[in-house]
């Protein structure tokens, strides 16, 4: 599993890479949570690269969510794969979370 | 396709799913089956181990599981066996959305194993666990031309 990020001015993106299992999904939570306490509010997740995600993965997102709702910050996930579409499909949270095709759509969806 | 088996025990440790999806990679390995199968294969053993670990050894790392994976002609089988206490099969759907969010409904796995699977079948024998997963491999399934990733 890999977490790249890129600071787009007041938002943070994150790009994560490879299986999001039961193992690197403490992993990832732990980074996440690492931005939140440096003082990131903003944040959009770019999935094109995740193989696949599985409830541990999800239950990360919406930790994430939780946490970014309560300092007023905003969250939004992009260039979601069609394999890893279907588990937050069948989860029925698509409508829980701001899903954008494209990264530039899901930045000024977080600005606007 | 002949009958092939594979067979590994490790122990309640997070990262111990590495070794499991490495033993079905290798199975399934120049398999005609698509990636969007595999993908349900990979999702619903991190959710059962991830059950097992959570639920059933709550994190005690010495825990042992053993999986057995099977992959016949038609389908492909995984059991889980382990000696945790007894799990609680949620037979209920969790409510979606800003429940899940607030945690108030448990079993998102379960319905994800579920929803994935095209059978699954948990047993407690004497003191052991027994969770069975079946996938089919469907016609659709043998095949990779509908695995396109979006642009």
């Amino acid at each position: 599993m890999i977490l790249r990020t890129k600071d787009l001015s007041d938002i943070r993106a994150v790009y994560l890479e490879g299986r999001l299992d039961i193992h690197r999904s403490l992993e990832v939570e732990a980074d996440l949570d690492r931005m939140i306490a440096d003082g990131v509010t903003r944040m959009v997740i770019d999935l094109n690269d995740l193989e696949f995600l599985s409830s541990s993965g999800l239950r990360v997102f919406l930790g994430l969510l939780k946490k970014l709702r309560t300092q007023n910050g905003r969250l939004a996930l992009c260039r979601i794969p069609a394999e890893v579409r279907k588990v937050i499909r069948i989860s029925e949270l698509e409508d829980l979370f701001d899903i954008h095709e494209e990264m530039d759509s899901a930045v000024i969806s977080i600005r606007g | 396709m002949s009958v092939e088996r594979s067979e590994i025990l490790v122990t309640g440790e997070t990262k111990n799913v590495a070794l499991i999806f490495a033993e079905a990679d290798k199975l399934l390995e120049g398999k005609p089956v698509s990636r969007a199968w595999r993908n349900d294969v990979l999702v619903c053993i991190d959710e059962a181990f991830s059950n097992i670990i959570q639920h059933g050894y709550l994190y005690a790392p010495e825990g042992k599981i053993r999986v057995t994976m099977t992959l016949y002609r038609d389908y492909f089988r995984i059991i889980f066996q382990d000696t945790a206490a007894a799990y609680k099969e949620p037979r209920k759907k969790p409510a979606p959305g800003r429940a899940v969010l607030n945690r108030k409904t448990p079993g998102l796995g379960w319905h994800i194993m579920r929803q994935l699977m095209d059978k699954v079948a948990y047993q407690r024998i004497g003191e052991s666990n027994c969770l069975v997963l079946t996938k089919n491999i469907e016609a659709e399934d043998r095949h990779d031309s509908e695995d396109k990733r979006p642009e």
